[in-house]
Formats: structure tokens, sequence, C-alpha cells
């Protein structure tokens, strides 16, 4: 379809001067009704007559008129994004009328779907890098969750490892594997155009929990996510793109009249597992056992925790695990609003989110609102304005051995009555006595003014401000503190304006064969983040509400240090396409960050992407009509990493006003960063190459992919020799690649009118090969994760590296693990630890079935990820030497005398050393408590019942719908004992990126049953 | 498409970023540039005192010094210890300790910081020339200091070889981030001699809480009485004892209170809850909430039978016990049960039990039995019968010493020092006391940054 431009406008209208000038005035009117998928009137339609160049915008009602109209036969054309374009014939006589009645219908096509793609978008079919697209729906599928677990299983090379059981907890997002070893390995999040504050420690892991930056974030106002993965579509945000790009992009206004959507839901949860743990009865049996084979006779006098056995005895049990846990109860409410005027187009909408965990205590509570209005000042001037205001509120509880579910299965020993507070070791009472909250304030707002002075150049100026204010509120009484009350508050502000421009222009007037468009821009961005804590003892609340107290000798109060990030960046694209088939993309993104050193401070990030679609050539189309759509896409390009702290590259010492730290009363400062002027951010070569089929007019379509990425100058913490005075220090030293393959397939099984069964199946699945090339001359402990992960090169990031556990000695019940070369050992020696295994899948995916009958729908979603392996680090404690532990019932299967030759454990001692001389029960690390961490997952089942109504008859009500979900319903593995999922809190990104998979009694995943109405009025 | 390059620079105009070399340079606000960070006299002083302040942390001199050494000697009572100081107390520290990966980086960022004060004092603008000496000297003396506390738990004692050629630890005297090997024991500690003399030659004898050349000499009596240098510990303690206006206080219970008091000759200063050096030590001992978490610090049963044996010695109040004479004993001290007190680094009673020691080894029987008497007067303990002879004498000094310094980390040291003195099948708990375990493995921060690094033999001390 030829499009209207200037140019081809002027010589049109010469050519009727000229050549028609005597029919000018014969002229008639067309006029008609756009009418959306629902019937109703779709205002602002682009409505064309043929070639007369002749066009209007539909009103509020979907009418339009054009009249001057030649007489004679003309094709009428409307056209509006997101619905498939619709041509009809028309004749219109002289001074006659012609009508139309277009009733759009949204496109179906996979292929032909609009892409988001960073500083504009593109349609499906003419992109050659690699983007998945995520819809609204899937997004809210999971009750209470924020929108990045809603990625999960949904996208080929994305891997989502969902936030562990507490409310309020982020997931893990991969793409493609791990680039990245100390530096952030999360994509880039932006939101309507601006990369937002994405920090996971901004709390460090007070708690054992990251704060999740992303909770905030209402996924019911989300239309769409796309993640950028390849280099050819991330490369437009350089030196942030190397970890693949999520665009966010929030429902906006849309044509016509008021429509308003209500969704409400409310849901259970429950612990997916508990854990088996002994009672007292079997505890100080164990603790008997364990004390005569170390050569006692009679009962100790003392247990841990100071009383007698006849005590604990008496004492009877008591299950901590089920007084740390409950039902949670979810709920949430949403009211949108949408509606629009030729001029004006805004969508409205507030919600409320409240969602206890089945952790007692731990619950996330949340408002959110948002406005987004689009505003055509004139007709070729619109500003479109997005903002949104969020609260939050994580009401928490320690996790791990302080408090909470991890106490419980760890040191709250089953003889303990539930008032007795010895020790650190009663979660009750920690979370009675501690009351402790996150409150979140959150406001993302966008506002772009769209210019477009003449038809083929648009130019966009956009100012982004997001701001974050996150308190962290402490406050414990004096029962835990043993002497007053504390009251600890930990204030966090980010900062963050982003202001950019971009110019996108169409060379329209090349031969017909060509369609070139260029885009070029300029973008700056600055973080500024501020930080104080303050500490009071003695008060009676919060120091955020109204306190009562006496500030005194013991008030801490300080400033953090006031950190800025820059970006300045410019950038371009341009696509080239010649007949529709042959397809080029090439970018340039120049970056400049404060947190590069001197030295470094630009770097330039070029990308290329081509494309062939074969099917559109002849001799294919005339040949292979089953194959609808074929293409052949490659790219390559450089994108970077930039996630490091800030102010790494500046040798600085830190003052008095920062540390606030007196020694003798005097101020003291002390040096606590080295200058490197040489940092710079890591780079990723990445190369692409993959197809994407369409069979049957897209019934069945395919994308396949395989990438190579190397990623070089990987910024590395590497350990410095601690008697310098320094533990860690950055470089750029490290080389990583990531190999994969990523197939996606789409099938309609059935389809049919309403009465018919239809069936859709998606299905993704990615697999990823991870290699460390080079982290310079470090051994293996000089990059270390959790649960004994490592960086060892020619191995994946994040190897498991332990002693390797061979037998129980049948005779002396002893342990046998093997030394480095592999022969069996009765000594206990760091030494004899290998490399056994890696926390990264082999593959992972999703599965999505999809049904419709009539007005019922159902959608299953199955989760798989498969090989790796998980480590299991408290199990150590709970199967290893008897201490001040519970123990994991397991050790039913331990070695019980002389001649037991099929023993999974080993004789039971309360003295490390007797395993070969271990120097502490916390060494005992081997591959015992190592396992293959594949599993498949019922990741959620949808079961919905939608009512209809006659469009024709004016009822309140237009959509009503009824749903019932469950969340985690079934998990098949072999991981014993635990949820295989695992996210567990890190102190920083290196953590993050290195051990996924150990888990260190980390709560596990939530079963939620929910249900759900939606209505549309 | 000249229109289009019009509206193309107009953009660029409208959002003028252009020569923004200043917004990607956001030097940190409200820290110290590290070329801005020594440029008078009271930068380089907090410098100097945020050395004091590592030397107070609860993993440091603040606690775990003393608590480490003394669970690896035999005054403790370990049956209920877990974790890395169960590991201590059996002999069996592995590079994965995190209590040694305290020990060892506190150490060294105290000698760290002192370089860096060296290297950097001549920056300072407006020092007086009696500020810069006192400041050199304190540099160094906390240089000694770091290097001595590091050695004697990471390495075999002194003289245990004959040229004390065995391994020592990494010698540090320049602020860098150079790999380096472990130097010999008899290096390091010529490189700490050298640094107390110089610490001694620059201090003054009143230093505002900070150290003096008081506390640089009574700490050079004890490196000198450590390698059994008699003499050189006998002179330098004679010279604290006759001419430092110290004096023991009379109270025994007097030794851990928040205020100054004349015994002691250097001390950690507390003022505060939020300026406390003692934290971390009451932390491991403190027996006044007993209903609460047990203390960690136990003394075992063995030892509290020797120290409440003499019914009229006052130091008997030091102890607390619960199921007394029960297999389920346990005794606690309660020498350290304050909110916060000072922590005596050295003290008189310890430089007098020094001088006695040395004048027994020395032949001076007379300066050694009113040293000890001194001690045991003070302890209200009658004096030793006059007349003892030379090994009796030195039996009474020591006996003296375990009771009068408990708790105070000397215990193990104090064995090693009688072992490599001629005792060579001396025991600690039953295990020789140079058997690999007896010294502290080194961290796996330590063996992670420097590949070549040699690691201590673990074990052999069951």
């Amino acid at each position: 379809m030829r499009m209207f431009t200037p140019i081809r406008f002027l010589m049109l209208c010469a050519c009727l001067l000229i050549g028609f000038g005597g029919l000018y005035a014969q002229n008639g009117t067309v006029s008609g009704t756009v009418l959306d998928e629902n019937g109703d009137g779709l205002s602002g339609a682009n409505v064309l007559v043929g070639e007369t160049g002749k066009g209007a915008l539909s009103g509020l009602d979907g009418s339009f008129q054009i009249k001057g109209v030649p007489a004679g036969d003309h094709v009428v054309t409307v056209s509006y994004l997101g619905y498939n374009k619709f041509n009809q014939t028309v004749t219109v006589g002289t001074n006659g009328n012609a009508t139309v009645r277009a009733a759009l219908q949204l496109e179906d096509q996979e292929l032909d779907d609009v892409l988001i793609v960073g500083y504009g978008t593109q349609r499906k079919r003419e992109n050659t890098g690699s983007i998945a697209k995520i819809s609204s729906r899937e997004l809210t599928e999971i009750p209470g969750s924020s929108i990045e677990a809603g990625l999960q299983g949904k996208a080929a090379g994305v891997q989502v490892i969902t936030g562990s059981g507490i409310a309020g907890s982020g997931a893990v997002v991969r793409v493609r594997g791990i680039n990245s070893i100390s530096a952030g390995g999360d994509p880039l999040y932006v939101v309507d155009g601006i990369p937002i504050t994405q920090s996971n420690f901004l709390n460090n892991d007070r708690g054992g929990q990251n704060n999740n930056p992303l909770s905030s974030i209402n996924p019911g106002d989300i239309e769409s996510i796309e993640v950028l993965k390849d280099a050819a579509a991330a490369a437009i945000y350089g030196s942030r793109g190397a970890n693949g790009v999520v665009l966010i992009t929030t429902k906006r206004g849309k044509s016509g009249k008021p429509q308003f959507n209500l969704t409400t839901r409310v849901g259970i949860s429950q612990p997916t597992i508990l854990q088996d743990l002994v009672n007292t009865d079997e505890w100080v049996q164990l603790y008997l056992e364990a004390w005569e084979n170390d050569g006692n006779t009679g009962v100790p006098d003392l247990l841990p925790g100071g009383i007698t056995v006849d005590q604990a005895l008496a004492n009877g049990t008591t299950d901590w695990q089920d007084l740390s846990t409950g039902t949670g109860f979810k709920q949430e409410y949403q009211l949108s609003m949408r509606q629009g005027t030729e001029k004006l187009k805004t969508y409205t909408a507030i919600s409320y989110l409240d969602n206890e965990s089945y952790l007692l205590g731990n619950s996330y509570r949340r408002y959110t609102g948002r406005f987004n209005a689009d505003w055509s000042i004139l007709r070729n001037l619109t500003l479109k304005a997005s903002t949104s205001l969020a609260w939050g509120r994580n009401n928490k509880i320690d996790q791990a051995w302080s408090g909470g579910l991890g106490s419980a299965q760890s040191n709250a020993l089953p003889y303990f009555t539930q008032d007795q507070t010895a020790g650190f070791s009663n979660p009750i009472v920690f979370r009675e006595h501690r009351d402790w909250r996150t409150i979140e304030t959150r406001s993302i707002n966008t506002a772009t003014l769209e210019y477009k002075p003449i038809e083929d150049l648009t130019i966009n100026i956009n100012g982004s401000y997001d701001f974050m204010d996150l308190g962290d509120h402490f406050l414990e009484d004096s029962v835990i503190t043993n002497t007053f009350s504390i009251a600890k508050n930990t204030a966090t502000q980010v900062n963050n304006w982003n202001v950019n421009g971009y110019a996108q222009y169409n060379f329209s007037f090349l031969p017909e064969d060509h369609k070139l468009s260029l885009m070029v821009g300029q973008e700056a961005q600055k973080f500024t983040t501020r930080g104080s804590y303050t500490e009071v003892s003695d008060v009676n609340q919060h120091l955020y509400l109204d306190w009562e107290g006496t500030e005194n000798s013991d008030t801490t109060e300080r400033d953090e240090l006031t950190q800025i990030t820059t970006f300045l960046s410019t950038f371009g694209r341009a696509n080239y396409s010649f007949r529709g088939k042959y397809l080029l993309q090439a970018s340039l993104r120049v970056d400049g960050s404060s947190r590069f050193g001197r030295n470094n401070r630009y770097g330039w990030f070029p990308a290329v992407g081509a494309g062939w679609i074969i099917s559109d050539e002849s001799f294919w189309k005339d040949n292979i009509s089953a194959i609808s759509f074929f293409k052949l896409k490659s790219s390559f390009g450089i994108t970077g990493n930039a996630e490091i702290q800030n102010y790494l590259h500046y040798g600085r010492f830190n003052g008095p006003n920062l540390n606030g730290i007196v020694y003798n009363n005097d101020s003291i400062a002390y040096p606590e960063n080295l200058e490197n002027p040489d940092l710079q951010w890591e780079t990723a070569a990445t190369f692409d190459v993959g197809f994407e089929m369409g069979f049957l007019q897209d019934r069945f379509t395919i994308d396949f992919g395989f990438y190579n990425r190397e990623s070089r100058n990987v910024l590395l913490e590497a350990t410095v020799q601690s008697s310098t005075g320094w533990k860690k220090q950055w470089t750029n030293i490290g080389q990583v690649r990531n190999r994969g393959v990523e197939l996606s397939v789409k099938s309609r099984n059935l389809v049919g009118g309403y009465n018919a069964l239809k069936w859709t199946t998606t299905l993704n699945v990615a697999h990823n090969r991870n290699t460390v090339i080079d982290v310079g001359l470090t051994p293996p402990d000089a990059l270390q994760g959790s649960g004994d992960t490592r960086v060892i090169e020619g191995h994946p990031i994040g190897v498991n590296y332990l002693v390797r556990f061979s037998r129980v000695d049948a005779q002396t019940g002893l342990p046998v693990f093997l030394d480095a070369d592999g022969n069996e050992t009765f000594e206990w020696s760091e030494n004899n630890r290998v490399i056994v295994g890696n926390v990264q899948p082999w593959a992972q995916g999703g599965i999505r079935n999809e049904f419709t009958w009539k007005n019922w729908d159902l959608n299953v979603l199955f989760n798989f990820s498969l090989g790796g392996k998980i480590y299991i680090d408290h199990a150590k404690r709970q199967l290893g030497v008897v201490k001040d532990w519970n123990m994991d019932r397991d050790i039913i299967n331990r070695w019980t005398g002389p001649g037991d030759t099929d023993a999974k454990y080993p004789r039971l001692t309360l003295d490390p050393t007797t395993y070969g001389g271990m120097g502490s029960e916390w060494f005992y690390n081997t591959t015992q408590w190592l396992h293959d961490a594949s599993f498949g997952r019922l990741k959620t089942v949808t079961f919905g019942y939608n009512f209809r109504f006659n469009p024709e008859k004016k009822n309140v009500i237009k959509g009503l719908r009824l749903y019932f979900n469950g969340t985690n319903l079934l998990t098949i593995t072999n991981v014993p004992g635990i949820d295989p999922e695992v996210v567990r809190d890190h102190n920083g990104p290196q953590g993050r990126n290195i051990s996924p998979n150990v888990t260190y009694l980390t709560p596990p995943q939530e079963r939620i049953y929910s249900v759900g109405v939606n209505v549309d009025f | 498409m000249k229109r289009f390059t019009i509206y193309l620079f107009s953009l660029a105009l409208v959002i003028g970023l252009s020569g923004c070399q200043d917004f990607l340079d956001t030097p940190p606000e409200n820290a110290l540039l590290w070329e801005e960070a020594m440029r008078t006299p009271e930068d380089a002083q907090r410098l100097l005192s945020s050395n004091y302040d590592v030397l107070r942390a609860g993993n440091f001199y603040g606690g775990n010094v003393w608590m480490l050494s003394d669970l690896m000697a035999d005054n403790m009572d370990g049956r209920t210890l877990s974790g890395d100081f169960l590991a201590y107390h059996t002999h069996n520290t592995g590079i994965f300790i995190s209590a040694s990966r305290d020990l060892w980086f506190q150490g060294y960022l105290v000698i760290y910081r002192a370089n860096v004060l060296l290297e950097r004092i001549d920056e300072v603008q407006g020092l007086s020339d009696s500020e810069r000496t006192r400041m050199i000297a304190e540099a160094k003396f906390l240089r000694a200091m770091g290097h001595f506390e590091e050695i004697r738990f990471f390495a075999q004692p002194y003289g245990s070889s004959a040229d004390n050629n065995h391994t020592g630890i990494p010698l540090r005297v320049a602020a860098n981030t150079d790999r380096i090997p472990r130097a010999t024991v008899g290096e390091v500690y010529t490189q700490i001699i050298a640094d107390l003399q110089d610490a001694i030659a620059g201090l003054p004898t009143e230093n505002n809480g900070y150290v003096t050349s008081w506390g640089a000499k009574a700490y050079l009596a004890r490196v000198y009485f450590q390698m059994n240098q008699f003499q050189n510990a006998f002179d330098l303690a004679t010279d604290v004892i006759n001419n430092g206006g110290f004096s023991l206080n009379p109270d025994v219970m007097a030794r851990f209170s928040a205020n100054a008091n004349a015994e002691n000759i250097f001390a950690l200063i507390s003022t505060g809850n939020l300026d406390n050096s003692g934290g971390g030590i009451a932390g491991h001992y403190r027996s006044t909430n007993l209903t609460g978490a047990e203390p960690t610090g136990k003394i075992s049963q063995a030892f509290h039978a020797i120290a409440v044996a003499d019914t009229a010695d006052l130091r008997r109040q030091w102890y607390i016990s619960q199921d007394t004479l029960q297999a389920s004993e346990r005794i606690y001290l309660t020498r350290f049960n304050a909110d916060f007190f000072n922590v005596p680094i050295v003290h008189l009673a310890e430089v007098m039990l020094i001088r006695a020691e040395c004048a027994v080894e020395l032949g001076d029987l007379t300066t050694a039995e009113s040293d000890l008497n001194a001690i045991r007067t003070r302890a209200g303990l009658d004096p030793v019968n006059p007349g003892q002879g030379a090994n009796a004498l030195r039996t009474f000094i020591q006996a003296e010493r375990r009771l009068e310094l408990v708790g105070e980390g000397n215990r193990l040291h104090d064995l090693k020092r009688q072992a490599v003195n001629g005792n060579p099948s001396l025991t600690i708990n039953g295990a020789p006391w140079d058997c690999a375990g007896m010294v502290v493995q080194l961290p796996d921060e330590e063996a992670a940054g420097n590949p070549e690094i040699v690691l201590n033999p673990e074990g052999n001390c069951n």
C-alpha cells in the first residue's frame, strides 16, 4: 500500500490539475463509521480514499465524512494501530455519496504484531532483532506478584526465578544466561521510556531480604512488556543493554465513551512444602545417641539451651514451623477508566493490594494510582503524559536463622516452649517484639511531546522523573534488646531524571521498492541517591511516626554518601528495506557515564541486523504455499553493562560526616576506596542468527534463534591479599561466553467459531551454555558466592566447589570423603574440594495451553527447568553434627552400628572433629547436599467464565468474567524437602550472579488459590 | 532534506547537551576525595584516630584478640562451644573461619592506615614539628602492634626455630596492594622492634588518651618478653615502673572501668555506648543476665578450682558459678560486667609480672620477689615466704600471672613462650605446644589474593 506523502501529493495534484481539471467540479462525498472489535465507534482511525489523497480521521463516535471525492471507483482504506487494515471499494457518483461501514478486526496475526523497540515502534515482520513480547493478560495471572514474576515461562531465553514466599520479594531475571560476575546481571527496566531506579540493594539484605524495586509498579496498569534480547535490539540502550532490556508500556486512553473496568481478586496462600523435622523425643534420642557414640556414658548434664534431658522431655514438642506459618489472605482491587475524544484520551486507574504471605507477620500492602493522557494540541502536535503514584508497605520478619521460619527450621529446638526466650532462637518472640516495616513511596512520570512538522518527520521530546522514597523502619523492644527499646530508621531517596529527544524521518521520496527511515536522538539521565540513618534508644514508636522518647547519648544520626550517577548518550538507528523483504537495520549509541574512570569515559555500542523474508519471493509463494511466512534474520552488535556501584573509580576517604564514628570523642576518617581511573563498562559482543516461520496462514508459527555472546572486560571484584588492608579491588579482566538456542512455537491446534472448542499451545524453550573464559590469575576462592559456589575458568559461572562425600564406612560409621585425586579418605580437608556441578540449568522454558469453548476458557501454564544443581546449604546442620539445630527426619537413615552397610549419613556425633578432624560443624559442605535442580511445575491454571451481553442493548454491564486461579499447584522434582525454585537474599550483585541456586533456610514458594471477578461497564 | 537537517539541529539545541563533560564528572558529595583527604593536621589526626577505632572492634582488640587466644589455651570451658569458637578451642582452624578473616584483616588494616599516614604526612599543611614527630611515632607504634598481634596467632612462636627463619606473616611497610609472600618470623620481629623504638623516641609522655612513650615502652617490654630477651624486657619494665608514675589500683575490680585508672599504661578508651571499646569483650563474657543468652566465655572447672583455692584471694570475686561443683557447672567471669569500660592493652600489673619473671631469669631474685608480692598483696594474699629459689619463684610468678591476667588473652602466648624457653614437652590442653593446629590457619581471603602464599599446616593436635 502506498503511503500518503507530500511529494506524491504534489505530483497527484499536478496530474489532477492538468489532466482532469475539467472534471474537478464533479465531486461526491464518502462517509461512514469506523467500529472497533466490539462494534463501538473508534475515533482517530485514518481513512483514505484511494489515490485521491483525500482522507480524514474518524470522529468521536467513529464517523467520518470526506468531501470532494471525484466520481468513480475508489478503494477506501481504514487503518488504526493494532488493527488489521480495512479496504473496501466504493463507487462515487457525480455529486453523489457513498457510505462505508468499517468494522475493524484486531490484529491477530502474530507476525504482524507491533513491537515497542526503544525510541520507537516497529512491525514484528520488519524487525531483525530478537524481541519477546508479553501481554498484559499474562502478566497479571499470578496474584500479588510484581511484574517480573509474570514473565516466567513466557519468553524463550528469559529465565525468571520467582522470589521465595516472602511477601514483596522479587524475582531474579536473567536474559540468555549470566554474563556478569561482580556487576549487576539484571536486565535494564524501562518504563514508558525511562530507565527506572532498579537497584535490589538499596536496603542491602537486611532481614534476609533484598528490596524489590519493581514491587511498587502495578502489573494491572501494564499494556505490554517487550524483552530485547539480542544486540540488534538492545544496542540502542548501549552501555546498559548487555543483560537485555525490559520495556514496560503502560495502558493509555482509547477513543470513545468512558469504559470502566473493575477487577477484584481474593485468594489464599500456603507454603508449597515445609520441612519434615524431628520432634522432642526423637531429637533427644539423637542427641543421646551422639553423646554415647562420642564415648560418653550416662546422659549429658545439659542440652543446648541449658536445660536438662528431663526438662526437655517434660516440655513436649513445640512445632515452630506450624507456629510460624499459616494461611495468608490476599486481595486486590483495581478500578480503571479509559476514555477519549479526538483531542484528549485518558487512562485512569486506582488499585489496592493486600498480600499476606503464609509467613505470619509478613505482608505487602500497596496503593497505586495512575493517570495517562494523550492530548492532541494541534493536528500535528501531541502531548503524552503518564504519571503514577504508589505507596507500598512491607511488613517484614527476619528470614533465615535470626527469626521467622528460618529459626523454626534451625535453632528453635522442639523442646523449647513458646515463652522461653533463651538465646536468639524463638521466632515467636521476634515476631511479637520486633516491628519491622519497609515503606516505599514511588512516582514515575513521563511527558512526551510528539511533533510532526511534516508528514515524514516525527520529533519526540521526553522528560521523565522517577522518584523513590524508601524507609526501612525497625523497632524492637526490651524483650529482645535486654536493655531498652531501640528504633532504627534507614532512609533512602532516589531521584531519577531523564531527558531525551529523538527524531524519526521516513525517506518516502525514494523509489517505490525502497523504504528507509532514520532515527537520531540524545539522552541525559541523572540519578541522585541520598540516605540517612537514625537510631534512637528508649522510644515507644517508630521514628517516622510520632514517637516519644529522648534523644540521648545513644542517638546516632548520620548521612550516607550522596551518590550521583549520570549518563549522557547520543544514539541513532536506520532501518532499510527493499521490496519489503530484504531488511537491514543499523544502530549506534555512544554512552558516557559518571561511573567510569576518567580514562574510559565514553563507550561506542554499534549493532547491525539483517533479515530476508523468503516467503515473499515469488519462487516461494508459487511453490511452497503451506509455509505462509519465512524470515531469516541475523544480527551482530556490542552492548555494555554499567551496573556497578557509583564512585568506584574515585579514590576517597570516609569522612566524619558520613561515618559519625568517634574514638575518644574525636571524629575519624579513613581510606574507603582506591582510585581506579581505568575502570570501564563490560562489553558484550553478540551474534544472532535465526528464523521465523508461519505455516497455514500463521496457524502454526516458529521462532528459532542461535546466539553467541562474548562478554569482555567483565567487571570483577577480585580478592586481593587482605593483608594489604583491602579485601577486594574492581578490575575489568574477565571474559565470559554465553552460547545458546531459543525456540518459541505457537500452534492454534483447534480453531473455529463460538461453539467450537478452540485450543492454542505455546511452547518456549531455551538452552544456554555458559563458560568463563578468563578471570585472570585468581585461585578458586577469589570469586566466591554463597554456599561454596565459585567462578573458575573453563566452567560456567557458579560452579559448586565441594568436598566429595563417598560413603559411610560400615564398620566405624565415619564419613568417607574423596580427596582431590578421587581416592577415598577419612580425613577432612578443604584442599579436597573439586568442581562437582554448576547452578545453571541446561534448559528452561514453559508450555501454555489455552482452551476456549463457548463462554468458558481454561489456561494452563507449565514451567520447567532441566539440569543444573541446587545446593541445600542448611542441610549440613540438619543432617550433620548434632548441635543446637533441629534435625531433618531423614536422619533416620544414619549409621546405627558396625555392619550397617546401607547408611546414608555417618554416625551421630556432637563433635565435628569426629568427621575427619573437621574444625566446625559449619564446614560440612559436601556433595551430599548437592542435588539435581531439575523441576517441572504447574505454575498457573486459570479457569474462567465470560458472560455475554448483547452490545445492541443498553446494559450497564458490558462484560463480566469470573475465574479461578491456582498457582504452583504441582511440582515434579527430585530435590528433597525444599522448594526447588529459590531466590535467596544476597548482599550484592556477585552473589546474585553466582549463587542463584543455593538455598539457606529460604522460605518456600507460595501455593495460591484465588478467585476473581472482572467487570466492564 | 534541508528542513530535516534544520529540525535535527534545533532538536540538538533544545536538549542542549553538547559539551557536558561536567555532567559526567560528579565527584561524590560529602566524602573526602583521596587527594584532598590529608591537607590539615585535623585530617591526619582523624586518620590516626581511625586506627584506634579498628583496634577496639569486637573482632579485634575489643574482643576476639583476647577471646580467641584464651580459647586455644587451658583456662576455658569448651563444652558448649560451637562454630568458629569451637574450631579455635580444638585447634582445628581452617581457611573459612570468619573470626580468622576478621582477626587477620583488622590487624592489617591498622598496619595499612599507619602506612598511609607515614607516606602522606608530608602533604599536611600547618603541622608543627612536634606534632609531626608525634604522629609518625604513633603510626609506627600502631604498625608494630598490628604485626605483633598477628604474628603471635598466625605463626609458630619466636624462638621455635634456631634462626627464627620459620614462616611468619607478610611484612607490610608500604601502603599498596602488592602481592607479597610471608616474611620470616625473625624479619617481622626485627621490624616490630625498630618501629617500637622509633615510637618510644617520638611519642610524648602525655597524649590525650592515645598511646604515650610509656605505652610504647611497656609494649616493647612485652615484645622482648615474648622473645625471651629478658634483659631488654627487664630494662624497659624497670623504666616504666620507676619513672612512669603508674601505680596498682587498690581495688582488684578497678582495671575494667570507664574511668582512667592509675594502673593502665595504654588503654582503648570508652566514653559511652557509642564510643565503646569494651563492647565485644563484655559481649563474650558478661554474666549479669544469665537468664538470657549464655555468655560464650566460660572458665573451666579445673582452672576455677585453682583460682579460688585460696579463700583470701580477693580475685575470687572475678568468678561466678552456676550448678557449683556439679558436672553441669558453668563458671563465668564478672570482671567485664559493665556497660562500657576502657580496655587496657598494657597495664602496670602485667609489666610488674614481666619484670618479675625476667628478674628470675637474670638472677635478680629480690626484684622478682618484690614485684610478685606487690601483686599478691593487692589481691589480699600474703607475700611469698622469703628466700625462695629461682625455680620456685618462677613457678609462683607464672601461677600468679595466670590468675592476675585471666581473660586478658595472655595465656596461650605465655605457654608457648615457656615452651620455647626450655620446656619442649609442654602441652596445652593435652596437645603439644607446637602441633600444627596451635597456629591459626590463614583465612581464605589472604590466600585467594595471592596463589603463591604458603598456608599453615593444619591439625595434628589431637
